[in-house]
């Protein structure tokens, strides 16, 4: 059975990809399945929080950013791809043992599971910022976004990042439990205040940007709100630091996920029942 | 087979040439498919109890063969067939395949009671299916099933036993394995005439024809005896026989009896002792001496 090699590599890709989306797509329908919250609950957490803020901006004109660009697709742009990153972190986190009855198909990999899933939530933020994006445009009626391709590339490099730290993660805390608990706390909590998304970079004080820049998601955000607009300033802000840590973060979490894997098949967790031997 | 192939261990091994060679294990050319090697794994039995299930086995399943697992408990044979498809972890001990091996067929975990039985199905056959083979296969699992359109699309909670039965077995006899591992299959009988059962039938024997085959043989022992060479005995976990399915399946029946007849015994003395010796009758327990375990004998110690 000779076969090209370049073929065989082709059409082992076109399965992994297959296999990708047909997880994803499971887990769609299995949402649908649950009524019409399944779908829009997902929605739910980053609309309420973008209208919480368009409110506080409309009664106090105080809060947020808008003289560089819409209000609205201001507050989203930082608002989805965050919870976004949350949610493909989170995801990873908990997905092994969510879709531990899926691994009875012995083709389908943890990897691929969570890369399914991952690819879902990639998908339905992307649509939410799609959506909001249109609406603006039409609502202003003239373009909102002036680099497509790097608004694009920065919004796939931040589910990335949520995948490779989750990812990480969930090996870790295979190891040490500890690990993935206080990483999930992390993610919702501190990282919320972190990432320049209620607030715009530039109006922090010189000697506090390293307490917002070490987080590379307020680079990302950052440099999407300047790929929208390019006048929009964004100091102290850099594409390579964003980057490095998307690179880094997938490559260490294959790399530990790589020698690890046979620990994600064991569902039952660590043992707890004593064994009794007869003998 | 398209699939696998690439993933075998010893590229000198041609897995089609030896298949077609036919079902000699002792072939000098023979290829080991599946390798447990010194595999232990316990099940738990009640809270916080264990029971062992097999203990330091090891077992090679080579290309073509046809291995029937016989074991005492029908459990154990379910559990040790799982455990060589590698859906059941091992407790310790290394298992390696070679090729695909299938899940066991006519069991499915993977099901979701939300989804329709056309969506998952769907889901097996984009994991499974060749390339471009896609509708037909779910055309064909859908045949097999027998189920109308209107009732395949519904979820498969508010399917009854059978239909999902059928689901299980037509999903797992719709693409091809190297090696076809065969878990209880219900709802199906192979001797029937029934043009439904003919067919599945048919697709059965095209599927394991020149490829492997292990079979649990729990509660279908005729249908093991049919289709199997080769047989293994799993006696107090560990293989006590390793060749004609009839002697398994006889060893297997021995031990059974004689299992019965020690607790029995058991049971006996034990009432005997508690009761003084000509207090009980001896044909009195014959009904319900086999339900009379630990658990039944504790209040005729109170009773006293």
């Amino acid at each position: 059975m000779a076969r090209h090699p370049l073929r065989y590599a082709l059409s082992q890709l076109l399965l992994q990809l297959r296999i990708i989306s047909a997880v994803a797509r499971r887990e769609m329908e299995l949402r649908a399945a649950k009524g019409l919250f399944g779908v829009v609950g997902v929605f739910l957490e980053p609309l309420v929080l973008i209208g919480t803020f368009l409110a506080l901006r409309i009664l106090l004109r105080g809060a947020g950013e808008g003289s560089y660009m819409n209000l609205l697709l201001w507050l989203s742009v930082g608002f989805v791809p965050f919870f976004m990153f949350a949610e493909v972190a989170i995801k990873a986190i908990s997905g092994v043992e969510k879709n531990s009855t899926l691994y009875f198909y012995r083709r389908l990999r943890p990897l691929d599971s969570l890369m399914g899933n991952a690819l879902l939530t990639t998908q339905i933020f992307g649509l939410l910022l799609l959506v909001i994006t249109m609406a603006v445009t039409i609502w202003e009626w003239r373009p909102q976004v002036a680099a497509f391709g790097i608004t694009i590339f920065v919004v796939i490099g931040i589910a990335v990042l949520g995948f490779g730290v989750g990812l990480s993660t969930l090996i870790l805390g295979h190891r040490l439990p500890v690990v993935a608990w206080f990483v999930k706390m992390f993610l919702r909590r501190i990282l919320l205040w972190t990432s320049c998304i209620f607030f715009p970079i530039r109006i922090v004080p010189d000697q506090f940007r390293p307490w917002i820049l070490w987080n590379p998601l307020a680079h990302g955000i950052e440099i999407l709100r300047q790929s929208i607009n390019p006048a929009y300033p964004a100091p102290g802000v850099s594409g390579i630091y964003f980057w490095a840590w998307v690179i880094g973060s997938l490559g260490f979490g294959l790399f530990i996920y790589g020698n690890n894997e046979e620990l994600l098949y064991s569902t039952e967790g660590l043992p707890a029942a004593t064994i009794t031997d007869e003998d | 087979m398209l699939l696998a192939a690439p993933s075998l261990a010893d590229p000198a091994a041609d897995p089609v040439a030896s298949g077609l060679a036919g079902n000699d294990a002792n072939d000098a050319a023979a290829v080991a498919m599946i390798e447990l090697k010194r595999a232990s794994k316990q099940e738990s039995a009640g809270v916080g109890q264990k029971r062992r299930v097999f203990h330091d086995l090891t077992l090679t399943l080579y290309q073509g063969e046809r291995l029937g697992l016989f074991a005492v408990n029908g459990e154990d044979a379910t559990t040790l067939l799982g455990c060589l498809s590698g859906v059941d972890p091992l407790d310790s001990g290394s298992l390696v395949q070679h090729g695909s091996v299938s899940w066991p067929v006519g069991t499915n975990l993977t099901f979701s009671g939300k989804l329709s039985g056309a969506a998952n199905a769907r889901f097996a056959a984009e994991i499974y299916s060749q390339p471009g083979c896609l509708d037909g296969d779910l055309r064909l699992i859908q045949e097999l099933t027998g189920i109308g359109d209107a009732a395949f699309h519904e979820p498969i909670s508010t399917w009854s036993g059978p239909m999902k039965d059928a689901l299980k077995l037509a999903v797992s006899l719709a693409f091809e394995f190297d090696v076809l591992a065969v878990g209880r299959i219900s709802g199906w009988d192979f001797r029937a005439i029934h043009p439904h059962s003919v067919r599945i039938r048919e697709l059965f024997e095209r599927r394991i024809e020149g490829r492997t085959l292990v079979m649990a043989a729990s509660g279908q022992n005729k249908l093991a005896l049919e289709y199997c060479d080769e047989g293994v005995a799993l006696v107090d976990g560990s293989l006590l026989y390793r060749g004609d399915p009839e002697v398994c399946l006889e060893l297997v029946k021995e031990e059974a009896q004689r299992l019965k007849y020690e607790r029995r015994q058991r049971v006996n003395a034990r009432v005997k002792r508690l009761l003084g010796q000509d207090a009980v009758d001896p044909d009195d327990d014959d009904s319900d001496d086999e339900l009379l375990g630990e658990a039944e004998a504790e209040p005729v110690t109170r009773l006293q």
